[in-house]
């Protein structure tokens, strides 16, 4: 069989442990722990790893891993990266600046990055239409690292499951 | 949406010097004691002792919140109730890390030892410390949050 390893990343509150309950076929493993920092207005936060895994009809396996927002975890990051196949990269349209936001992101996977095995991921669109997925597509461009921008309802299966369908296209 | 009792506690001059000072306790104790640490939950560094300045308090209060949440994660996944400790073994020494009782797991206390001192003292002496306190922050839980 084959297996894959896929890496959700992004902001704090962008929506990966989300993403990620919604198309595992089991209940996630989640390292979810009681928020203190006032800057975000949620309740619970990822301090480790999300895990959930999801089987294709082609029969290929991918297992999914949600690596924290805050900076400060960043060395999961490293560690979960291992041997990932490719990385989705959501942006928080929410966010007062959510492409300059994405550039740490874009940073802290800049090897899956360059080599174009990610795919980004724009949340709250219809709520936030702006910037515009074709101002993603862009910024992408210009920083010389062009990727398939995706806009995407982490609430939403079907949404959650094209990505990873454009994700295993371009990987 | 947030908790603010751990921001209350990462705040309070009169918690910090609680902790540290019965943090220095454990390593007047037990010398194997190279550093203490109060994280919270989330990842944020309360208070700490450290003998060696090498060592971030900020960075190994991210690494111990994100071990006690995935260990807690492991004894959810075998159906054990919670994590109340986790012991990390190496040539250079021992690190334990623990939810402070009475916090409902909002706070870990980090220990890193060397190994000059026997490893059942070290837990021993540890878990003291935690209690201590436990029995301090009870105390002075009012003055945190006025703090």
């Amino acid at each position: 069989m084959i297996e894959h390893k896929i890496i959700f990343a992004g902001p704090t509150g962008a929506g990966k442990t989300t993403a990620i309950g919604q198309v595992s076929e089991r209940p996630p493993v989640s390292t979810d722990v009681i928020n203190s920092d006032a800057r975000y207005n949620k309740a619970t936060t990822t301090v480790a790893i999300d895990f959930g895994e999801i089987t294709l009809d082609a029969g290929e396996k991918l297992r999914l891993y949600g690596v924290p927002g805050q900076h400060r975890f960043s060395f999961v990051w490293d560690i979960a990266a291992r041997g990932a196949l490719g990385v989705i990269l959501i942006a928080d349209n929410s966010l007062p600046e959510p492409m300059k936001e994405l550039q740490f992101y874009l940073d802290g996977f800049a090897s899956f990055v360059k080599s174009g095995a990610a795919v980004v991921v724009v949340n709250r669109l219809e709520t936030h239409p702006s910037p515009s997925q074709e101002d993603y597509v862009n910024m992408l461009i210009a920083r010389g690292t062009p990727l398939p921008v995706c806009a995407c309802d982490p609430r939403k299966k079907e949404d959650v499951l094209t990505v990873l369908d454009v994700l295993l296209t371009v990987c | 949406m947030h908790d603010d009792s751990m921001r209350l506690w990462r705040e309070s001059p009169v918690f910090k010097a609680v902790c540290r000072a019965e943090m220095d306790e454990l390593r007047n104790s037990t010398p194997s004691v190279q550093a203490g640490i109060i994280a919270t939950a989330d990842g944020f560094d309360v208070a700490d002792v450290c003998v060696n300045d090498t060592y971030s308090p900020a960075r190994l209060s991210a690494m111990a919140s994100s071990m006690m949440a995935l260990a807690g994660a492991v004894a959810r996944e075998v159906e054990y109730p919670n994590c109340e400790s986790l012991i990390v073994e190496s040539s250079g020494g021992k690190t334990i890390m623990m939810s402070l009782p009475g916090t409902d797991g909002r706070l870990v206390l980090l220990v890193i030892a060397d190994n000059s001192a026997s490893f059942g003292m070290l837990l021993m002496h540890a878990r003291q410390c935690a209690h201590r306190i436990q029995k301090r922050l009870n105390l002075t839980t009012d003055g945190a949050a006025e703090s």
